[in-house]
């Protein structure tokens, strides 16, 4: 699930950036008051079992094996905004030191798997698992299960959405050239049919060992207030998904491209918007007289200049 | 003194058959673990150049992460072949003058690149691109034919991710480890996150090492290693052991911490200033980020 | 007479109302002395260090330092940078980049000044003869050398009181040896140790008090280092030491293990 440079546009990845940007500071905010300050380790610790439970191989019928995620069994045991962080160091030290997800793709691979799996799997656990987490086996298979199903469903949007976002003026695409009935269907048939359960079972086999054996999951029977809170999410949720359907009226899964234009089409306008803000930026064009090329350089000379120049002056405010 | 009384069925002496005829073959478990703990151990920084004297080894740590992150940035405002043969030449170039070993680099761009053309493969051809036609053949009533459109498409598909693949490569195969994550450290990002990411990867090695004794005591035990159900159980406890003992054990890592003077916020020391050569290398980072980001 | 800069009293503490770790301890330590702890495994040793480095509080009773009772809650550097813990196990010590980061992790987060903490850093290191480790990942190392590393970790910080849980544990006899004579330097510089231990030799080498903590917790023995390590019955039932029988042909001996084993009875059987 876990997407790579270059199949998403700049503008998708600078708004996954940005709609993670407040998420990973209220993430900061609240671990560090729910957890105790000094559980940083913990944290750490956490990351890296997840870690190496993600690339530990799990057994299937057939013989073969398959990875697990583990964004819901993180969340679960410690929390939603706990779990996002640890989720977001673990796919960070894998986009690092395994290629395993883009760097300009980080945003969005951290809102699916990090965000989205996290908050989406506590959640339905929290929910299934009934008073005094009774139904821990069930609770945990589900969360886990129905997790895995959102990210890769929102994996399957963002890759699906590229060739309209991202195309150049002749409507070829630029980035992941598959279209969005394609890539739902070839994200989310392996994915529920195989991936998802195998990650659900996985998660409850882990989350009983760990009750068996003394510990504590992070889900906290608040009664009223999280069922209000998680009716929110999923409403939410509820309300992205259909909302190309419910508004085009197009049987599901024959989307055109314009349809979506038409439906989405507000955000390019606002992306470009912001291209002309970035470009005015920028210093200006105008070096009348000499090759349009030229100015692009000189253009391009001035602003790293003025970039590093910015970075020296702030090395030597920081000294301060 | 008192001796020992042992129960009966332990002076038995049993006829034995020893396994050296038959290969036991090694629950997936074991090898996992142990291919796993040393994959993680050797693979990552192995046969890198970063004690050479290269271009990007004498630039500061920081300033290399920086520079090859937004020179990544840069490449996915590349569009046209042109601005992806820049690219290219670029990375190429770093690869030469930083001394990285180019069997290394292939080896790890490989992986990706069979990956990508893989997922890439039908753009390459009409019924995807349409465009004239390069070479086809009919299947049934069907043609399938590799398109000029099409190939252009694929071909700078694939090489974009590619070239960004390179960069990173090039990263690891010229920065010691350490440094990596000094250089991180060092960086405006939330002190909390780098620490937790260095402990993380630091912890990994240790909990691996966890794993790989508790794998490696089971083979002594005779555990079937075709059963499923046994199988998945002992993934279960490996699993949950390996995260108890984890978070035993960072009780023990959070006391050394505060003992040493931790008080929650950690502090990090300022670090070498940057020199010249940074400066220099940042800026035509963003040289190239600016030429290829006209949007 | 020397200051008192330990007082515990009546000190108890138990894992959430289960089974007593430590119950009803009463030390008094005092400047630049060195003190052994000595028990067996799960008599409380480890408890009892973890409570003087402040790391947990007793559930009973009360620990003071330098007159000032420790109190849950406080964030004291002063005490941080008097008290310094080497732990049993220096994996979980040890989590730095590099052997230098670790060296300079105290220092820096104590706020001492970046060149200071470089000095030290480096004399620590030439002291411990760890010098061509520097730029080394802890974890690459050998068991003696994260054990050096921890150390001067610790060290650099430059605390007047050592608190060493199990120092020789896992060493190599050379190092053990080491680790003793570095004891004695430090205790030479004024520096006052509190050593938890179940090895007997070490004890008698370094300390100049001995007090056993029993398997029922408490304190069984408080007094001279001779005068402990004397007492053959106190040890047998501190389980510090113990008797077993062997044949040499038609004899059968029993005789003790411990720093003054002789073959002092002789059974015919």
């Amino acid at each position: 699930m876990h997407i790579p440079d270059g199949y998403l546009g700049p503008k998708t990845c600078a708004v996954f950036y940005a709609i993670m940007a407040p998420l990973w500071y209220a993430a900061l905010k609240k671990t560090e008051k729910t957890l105790e300050v000094s559980q940083l380790p913990v944290l750490s610790l956490a990351s890296a079992s997840v870690f190496v439970i993600m690339m530990l191989n799990f057994p299937v019928p057939g013989g073969s094996s398959g990875h697990i995620v583990g964004g819901a069994m993180v969340a679960i045991l410690l929390g939603p905004w706990a779990g996002l962080l640890s989720m977001t160091l673990v796919l960070f030290l894998q986009a690092l030191l395994f290629g395993d997800g883009g760097i300009t793709a980080f945003g969005a691979n951290s809102f699916n798997m990090a965000f989205l799996m996290s908050f989406s799997g506590y959640f339905i656990y929290a929910a299934v698992s009934g008073k005094d987490g009774k139904r821990f086996f069930a609770a945990a298979f589900i969360a886990a299960y129905v997790s895995v199903c959102v990210a890769a469903f929102a994996t399957a949007v963002e890759l699906g959405l590229q060739p309209v976002l991202e195309a150049d003026a002749m409507g070829m695409p630029l980035y992941a050239p598959y279209p969005l009935k394609v890539t739902l269907i070839a994200m989310m048939t392996p994915h529920v049919l195989f991936f998802a359960p195998m990650e659900g079972l996985a998660t409850a086999l882990i989350v009983a060992y760990i009750l068996k054996a003394g510990g504590r999951v992070h889900v906290n029977a608040e009664g009223a207030a999280l069922k209000r809170r998680m009716l929110v999410f999923l409403a939410v949720l509820v309300v992205m998904v259909p909302l190309g359907l419910l508004a085009s009226e197009t049987p599901f899964g024959e989307w055109g491209g314009e349809e979506l234009k038409n439906l989405i089409g507000y955000v390019p306008r606002g992306f470009a918007r912001l291209e002309n803000v970035w470009k005015a930026l920028l210093p200006d064009y105008g070096f009348s007289g000499m090759g349009e090329t030229f100015g692009y350089v000189v253009s391009a000379l001035i602003g790293s200049a003025v970039v590093v120049s910015a970075i020296y002056l702030w090395g030597r405010l920081w000294k301060r | 003194m008192e001796e020992m009384k042992l129960p009966e069925w332990m002076g038995e002496a049993k006829a034995v058959k020893y396994l050296d005829g038959i290969d036991v073959r090694q629950g997936f478990m074991e090898k996992n673990l142990l291919t796993l703990a040393r994959f993680a151990r050797g693979f990552v920084f192995q046969s890198n150049n970063a004690a050479g004297r290269g271009l990007l080894q004498s630039v500061d740590p920081s300033a290399r992460i920086v520079g090859i992150g937004v020179l990544i940035v840069a490449c996915v405002f590349a569009r046209s072949a042109g601005e992806i043969m820049f690219a290219a030449a670029i990375s190429l170039m770093l690869a030469v003058f930083s001394r990285v070993n180019m069997l290394m680099l292939l080896k790890r761009i490989l992986p990706a690149f069979l990956l990508t053309l893989t997922v890439f493969s039908p753009v390459f051809f009409g019924f995807f691109s349409g465009g004239s036609e390069l070479m086809g053949f009919d299947v049934f009533s069907a043609r399938v034919a590799l398109t000029f459109e099409g190939v252009r498409l694929g071909a700078m598909l694939v090489s974009r991710v590619i070239v960004i693949t390179s960069f990173m490569a090039i990263l690891f195969l010229s920065t010691a480890e350490s440094d990596i994550f000094k250089g991180l450290s060092r960086l405006p990002v939330p002190g909390f996150f780098t620490t937790a990411l260095f402990m993380t990867f630091r912890y990994l090695f240790v909990l691996l090492k966890i794993v790989e004794d508790a794998g490696l005591s089971r083979k002594s035990r005779v555990i079937n290693p075709a059963k499923l159900k046994d199988t998945q159980g002992w993934f279960a406890f490996s699993v949950g052991f390996m995260v108890e003992r984890a978070f035993r054990f960072s009780g023990d890592l959070t006391s050394a911490m505060v003992s040493r003077g931790f008080t929650g916020r950690l502090k990090v020391s300022k670090g070498v200033p940057f020199a010249i050569a940074d400066y220099a290398w940042l800026g035509f980072s963003f040289f190239v980020f600016f030429i290829m980001a006209r949007a | 007479m020397t200051e008192e800069i330990y007082s515990l009293k009546d000190v108890s503490y138990g894992y959430n109302g289960n089974a007593a770790a430590l119950s009803g301890i009463n030390l008094s330590v005092r400047n630049s002395e060195t003190i052994s702890i000595l028990g067996a495994n799960g008599s409380g040793k480890s408890t009892l260090l973890k409570i003087l480095d402040g790391l947990v509080y007793p559930t009973g009773g009360t620990v003071s330092f330098h007159g000032r009772i420790l109190m849950p809650g406080e964030n004291r550097s002063v005490f941080r940078e008097a008290v310094g813990f080497v732990f049993h196990e220096p994996d979980a010590q040890l989590f730095c980049a590099t052997v230098f980061d670790e060296i300079m992790f105290g220092p820096v987060q104590l706020s001492i000044t970046e060149g200071e903490a470089k000095e030290r850093a480096g004399d620590v290191m030439n002291m411990l003869g760890i010098t061509a480790l520097r730029d080394r990942p802890p974890y690459s190392l050998s068991s003696g050398e994260k054990k050096k590393v921890a150390i001067a970790s610790v060290l650099s910080v430059n605390p007047d009181v050592l608190l060493l849980d199990e120092p020789t544990n896992g060493l190599d006899p050379r190092t053990q040896v080491w680790l003793m004579e570095l004891i004695e330097g430090l205790r030479k510089r004024g520096k006052t140790c509190v050593i938890a231990t179940h090895d007997l030799s070490l004890a008698e080498d370094v300390s100049d008090r001995v007090v056993v903590l029993g398997e029922n917790h408490s304190v069984m023995a408080d007094a001279a280092t001779a005068r402990v390590l004397g007492d053959k019955e106190l040890l047998l039932k501190a389980n510090l030491i113990h008797e077993h029988g062997h044949r040499h042909g038609d004899i059968f001996h029993i005789h003790s293990h411990g720093p003054y084993s002789t073959h002092d009875e002789h059974n015919k059987g």
